[in-house]
């Protein structure tokens, strides 16, 4: 069955996300730059009066992005909300709900719109990428 | 019974809560010589008014068991007096109403026998009816409050927090109309009033004063002494101090298993502490404070402390040896101990907050248990500055002075500035965070940062003054890296990245002197070696990075000086000495029992594998090569081996 997503372009890639999961979609307007983190913790942004990590889609999928990206979704994620940075958010359609297999495993699966590969991300598998590397502390 | 709806099932409950805990209180004050004159009126006055808000809500079984403890209290009226014998019995009514309040569904059970039926035969005079004076302020006295999710809170806080910012970007935009037209200057201080006594009062929400988790744990020690068949006391310290809503609740448990093994473990029987010369009364001190950006709850006993043996590896080794699940001090496992699995689990708890957990003891003198954890949300107060376009905060508890360097000169290869007559190097806050800046002016403030014993002299670009922020932890993005201890809002929209100056002043990072003589030694190392030069090297090397360093010319003299007071943490020592050499050392070392788990390094000569070999098989944890002193090395293999 078709259910709602937001459309993403990440670099020449498009890529998708469940529409419910996403809180809102803003401009960055500044990235504080956090030395010593993890190359997918592009810095901290703040959205109103919030701080939130911002984390590179990109990085965690392996793929290049477009420098001019300015855009941002926020989700919520453990307790809290987390953004992740995207090079553009195109639209919001109904994606069908039979997905063919995708290569990386944090996809859910791939589906064809609009004459292209949409990747339909895994929020939780990709927040469990970009986490991975803190469990110990 | 009849039905009365959830809400005031819930305003019943927490009336007869506090009323409870109050009763409860005043009976442990006089089982330990401290009643108050009036003891039975504000226990009477308690019970009369729970059993009338209980009929008033249809609870006829609470009502009925509070009107058998009403009775009993009647008759101590006139004495004014509520005798010792009677307190285990009252406690027990107590646990019997509040049992009774929870579970409005059990069958209803008559009061225990002990509460109609007095120990003590009521004074007859007057018994018949002093004038009771009807306190029916139990409608005044209702508490009011109620329960809210604690996300509706985040969110009210972070509404403040838009609410200021908006707030100051008025104030930036109507900067110039403001100073020529006063009601619009008024409005916007009255504005600025407003919305901060909101930030006040939304973070207020989320702060909780440390009394709210401890109400129980007075009578939960008396309770576990009495069952352990000890004489103990409780004495809360701090209980105003305001801690956030989610730290305390992550602390109410490992708190309970702390007292729990304080009196199993710490505190001997009145017979035993009377032997030693104590009073036969011990004492169990739980204290909460604040300190800059970590909160330390500590749980203290005058017991018997924790045996000799346990404290060959030092402070840290205490704790990963009680810590180790299923680890007990006792022979025999109690009721009441549960085998030392409590802190283990204790020490899981914290660490999963982020937090640690340090254990002091003196052997016959007690114990203290201290958690430490950091802030979950909460007021900071912090020094910002300003490096390579970024700010950065440091919790203003660990700044001791600001000062302006000038054209330091350099000491050792890293610029020095003189703090207070001694040389300490001055770091570059880019080169501690490890991000590319450009260089420093030759002007420079630095912050003199102090934590744990060490102080470090810090510059940067520019000083921008001390602010109250909120700190946001944003785990564990941020936090999980070591050194940050979150991020907070700047009134520009902008976010200072704060620092944790115990990372910051470690000595891995960087290097640092000690802060003053009277500060506590952290690590004492022994450097053993025959010449004169090598051992002032390696003194210099070992006390820049943090070290109380002590000397011995040859192993025999070592060998006196580990087997006294103080204690010595670990043992540096070259190979080839007069009178005893490093392998004999560490073999003399290694065969005393209370000194078989002290660490030894040796100090062998380049490409001498004979030595190194014969070094470890005496028993040294590791070598470090003599030739092209690296005090890299040297300092890495002893932070190895103490564990930091």
């Amino acid at each position: 069955m078709d259910s709602a997503h937001v459309c993403l372009r990440i670099g020449r890639e498009a890529y998708a996300v469940p529409a419910a999961a996403v809180i809102e979609i803003v401009d960055i307007v500044r990235v504080i730059p956090v030395p010593r983190a993890q190359p997918s913790l592009l810095g901290i942004t703040p959205v109103r009066a919030r701080l939130l990590p911002l984390l590179d889609f990109a990085s965690l999928l392996g793929v290049q992005r477009s420098d001019s990206g300015a855009r941002a979704i926020v989700v919520k994620a453990m307790g809290t909300l987390v953004a992740f940075a995207v090079d553009a958010v195109t639209d919001v359609v109904s994606l069908p709900g039979r997905l063919q297999k995708g290569e990386s495993d944090l996809v859910e699966g791939v589906a064809i719109f609009g004459g292209e590969f949409v990747g339909v991300l895994s929020l939780e598998r990709v927040l469990d990428r970009a986490t991975e590397a803190y469990s110990d502390d | 019974m009849t039905e009365i709806g959830d809400e005031f099932a819930t305003i019943f409950a927490d009336e007869a809560d506090e009323r409870l805990t109050r009763v409860v209180k005043v009976l442990l004050d006089v089982e330990r010589g401290r009643s108050p004159e009036d003891c039975v009126e504000v226990i009477f006055r308690d019970v009369h008014a729970l059993k009338g808000t209980a009929s008033m809500v249809g609870r006829d079984d609470v009502s009925r068991l509070a009107h058998g403890l009403e009775d009993v209290l009647s008759g101590l009226r006139p004495a004014r007096v509520i005798p010792p014998e009677l307190v285990g019995p009252l406690l027990r009514a107590a646990d019997a109403l509040r049992q009774c309040v929870e579970n409005p569904d059990l069958d209803e059970a008559p009061p225990p026998a002990e509460v109609r039926e007095p120990t003590r035969p009521a004074a007859t005079g007057g018994a018949a009816g002093p004038a009771v004076a009807h306190e029916s302020g139990s409608a005044d006295e209702r508490p009011n409050s109620i329960r809210v999710p604690a996300d509706k809170l985040s969110g009210l806080l972070h509404l403040a927090g838009e609410a200021l910012l908006n707030q100051t970007q008025l104030e930036h935009l109507l900067d110039a109309q403001a100073s020529t037209n006063d009601g619009i200057a008024d409005q916007l201080a009255l504005g600025r009033r407003i919305v901060e006594d909101f930030k006040t009062a939304a973070l207020g929400f989320r702060m909780l004063p440390f009394s709210s988790i401890t109400a129980s744990f007075p009578r939960a020690v008396r309770d576990m002494a009495v069952a352990a068949g000890k004489d103990a006391e409780l004495v809360i310290t701090g209980a105003d101090t305001e801690l956030d809503r989610l730290t305390l609740e992550a602390l109410a448990e490992p708190i309970t298993h702390l007292l729990r093994n304080a009196i199993a473990h710490g505190i001997e029987s009145p017979e035993t502490r009377r032997r030693a010369g104590k009073p036969a009364h011990g004492v169990v001190e739980l204290r909460a404070e604040q300190r800059g950006a970590t909160v330390s709850v500590s749980v203290s006993d005058d017991g018997v402390g924790v045996p000799a043996q346990a404290l060959i590896g030092g402070e840290q080794g205490l704790v990963e040896t009680l810590t180790q699940p299923g680890f007990s001090t006792a022979e025999s496992v109690s009721a009441v101990s549960g085998r030392g699995v409590g802190l283990s689990a204790v020490r899981k708890r914290v660490e999963a907050c982020g937090g640690t957990v340090r254990i002091s003891t003196r052997p016959g003198g007690g114990t203290t248990v201290e958690l430490l954890l950091p802030l979950a949300l909460g007021l900071l107060e912090v020094l910002l500055v300003e490096r390579s376009g970024q700010v950065y905060g440091f919790p203003l508890d660990s700044v001791v002075e600001v000062v302006l360097v000038d054209a330091p000169p350099t000491v050792g290869g890293y610029p020095t500035v003189e703090l207070r007559g001694r040389p300490a190097p001055l770091v570059d806050l880019a080169d501690a965070l490890e991000c590319a800046a450009d260089p420093l002016a030759a002007k420079t403030p630095a912050v003199v940062v102090r934590a744990d014993g060490r102080v470090g002299v810090i510059a940067c670009d520019r000083l921008l003054g001390g602010q109250e922020v909120v700190v946001e932890r944003i785990a564990p993005f941020v936090t999980g890296i070591p050194g940050y201890l979150g991020a907070a809002v700047l009134s520009d929209g902008g976010a200072a990245l704060l620092i944790d100056p115990d990372w910051l002043t470690r000595p891995r990072v960087i290097p640092t002197a000690p802060a003053d003589e009277g500060a506590p030694v952290l690590r004492r190392v022994l450097v053993v070696e025959d010449s004169f030069t090598i051992r002032e090297l390696q003194r210099s090397i070992l006390a820049a990075a943090g070290y109380e360093v002590e000397t011995a010319k040859d192993g025999r003299e070592a060998l006196d000086r580990v087997s006294t007071e103080p204690k010595i943490d670990i043992v540096v020592t070259d190979v080839d000495m007069p009178h005893l050499d490093g392998i004999g050392l560490a073999k003399a070392i290694r065969a005393t029992p209370a000194l078989s788990a002290l660490p030894i390094v040796i100090v062998t000569a380049l490409g001498d594998d004979e030595q190194r070999r014969r070094g470890l098989e005496a028993g040294a944890d590791a070598y470090i090569v003599k030739s092209g002193f690296d005090q890299r090395a040297l300092v890495d293999t002893l932070e190895s081996l103490v564990g930091r």
